[in-house]
């Protein structure tokens, strides 16, 4: 979780000076979709507030549509349809314009170009996520019989 | 409500809070604490912003590297073409000056004159036309007014010519300077000397004179230059006085010459 933690950090600051891509919250849809986690709220609260300092918003409002945003596929991952990995590239695309539209920090018609390679990026991020999630992280609920 | 949303209440929970941050920073209460965290924030943003700034300064010089290789060897292939076309333009040039100067020392309305490029020289002199330009054995060549030699060899597109200088070459000559005036017979010599020989005595010749053609072959106007007397060789025992000549000018500058073709 320290490393999720750090990476998310790092992320931050890199999405804040150079590069124009909502990296953070790409791997938080990422891993609500993975994983139904109480964490998950943390993280989007957590780095709603540090994106906001970050990128000079009013404090507060990322993590409401961080925490939105998260909860949203958190419910959508419990569907059957969340089987297939590719539903990650729309269901992000669709995310990720409702935050900027809510942001309202892009012109309307510039939205999708800044959106589209957002939501392109999800899947390979969702690997790598999902790969993080399954042999990296040691569960509690698994215990070995002897 | 609560069990189909998973942490419902932890979320609306964080929700709260959220807004109660976003009001009390709307009322600048969190300002404080805002600036202390810009203290540690600033530098690192700072960081990393000026660290890809300086690789996307050596992307770019890659890149430009790169499209400064693709600009210069097409900038090459336009400057050899260039080139090739100037060398063209010098060469047509050179050509047509040869003819406005040759058509101001023989007259085209007399000398019917055919213009021909040299493409060879080793013991005659190789042009570029032949029989099908209405050349035939023994025609004079000229350039301006210097006669340069005759036709002796013949082929459809090309011809060999004999030069004054060649050792088979005989021409009938006078040598005419300020007070001085002589006939021979030019003779080839081995190299590019030529001989003036069978002048009388009593004719006065001097290193300077100009030599021409007395034009008794028939295929060879009168007056045509022929060199230059460099060297006069007066001996009393022999029967005739001699003089070395030597051309006015090297064969191998010449863009064009000149075939004086017969009425």
């Amino acid at each position: 979780m320290k490393t999720l933690i750090g990476i998310l950090i790092v992320l931050s600051f890199f999405q804040s000076s150079v590069m124009p891509l909502d990296l953070v919250l790409i791997v938080l849809i990422c891993r609500s979709y993975i994983r139904i986690d109480r964490f998950n709220l943390y993280l989007a609260f957590a780095f709603g507030l540090l994106d906001s300092h970050l990128n000079l918003n009013t404090l507060g409002i990322r993590s409401i549509i961080y925490l939105s945003i998260v909860q949203t596929t958190q419910i959508i991952s419990k569907s059957r349809l969340t089987g297939n990995p590719f539903l990650i590239i729309p269901l992000s695309f669709i995310l990720l314009v409702i935050k900027e539209l809510l942001m309202g920090e892009t012109p309307l018609p510039k939205v999708f170009n800044t959106v589209l390679p957002e939501a392109l990026l999800s899947l390979p991020i969702f690997y790598i996520v999902r790969l993080w999630e399954e042999r990296f992280i040691a569960r509690k609920d698994i215990k070995l019989r002897v | 409500m609560s069990k189909s949303i998973p942490d419902f209440r932890l979320s609306i929970v964080l929700i709260l809070i959220s807004f109660l941050i976003f009001w009390l920073d709307s009322i600048h209460f969190l300002s404080f604490l805002q600036k202390g965290a810009s203290f540690i924030t600033n530098p690192i943003s700072f960081g990393l912003y000026q660290t890809n700034k300086d690789i996307s300064k050596q992307f770019e010089y890659v890149f430009q590297a790169r499209v400064a290789s693709l600009e210069n060897n097409a900038l090459k292939e336009q400057l050899a073409s260039l080139l090739s076309e100037n060398a063209k333009i010098r060469k047509e040039l050179n050509e047509t000056k040869s003819v406005i100067s040759q058509s101001m020392f023989l007259d085209p309305s007399t000398y019917n004159l055919v213009p021909a490029r040299p493409i060879g020289l080793k013991r005659y002199l190789k042009i570029d036309k032949g029989s099908e330009s209405g050349l035939e054995l023994g025609l004079a060549v000229v350039f301006n007014d210097n006669y340069l030699g005759k036709i002796v060899n013949l082929s459809e597109r090309s011809a060999n010519i004999q030069l004054l200088s060649d050792p088979d070459s005989k021409v009938a000559a006078f040598s005419q300077g300020l007070e001085s005036r002589g006939k021979g017979v030019l003779i080839g010599q081995f190299g590019s000397e030529m001989l003036l020989d069978k002048i009388l005595h009593e004719e006065k010749i001097n290193i300077g004179d100009l030599v021409y053609s007395e034009g008794t072959e028939g295929f060879l106007p009168r007056g045509l230059i022929l060199g230059k007397v460099t060297e006069v060789l007066n001996r009393e025992n022999e029967v005739f006085k001699q003089a070395k000549v030597a051309p006015n000018f090297d064969i191998r500058d010449l863009e064009l010459v000149f075939v004086i073709l017969e009425d």
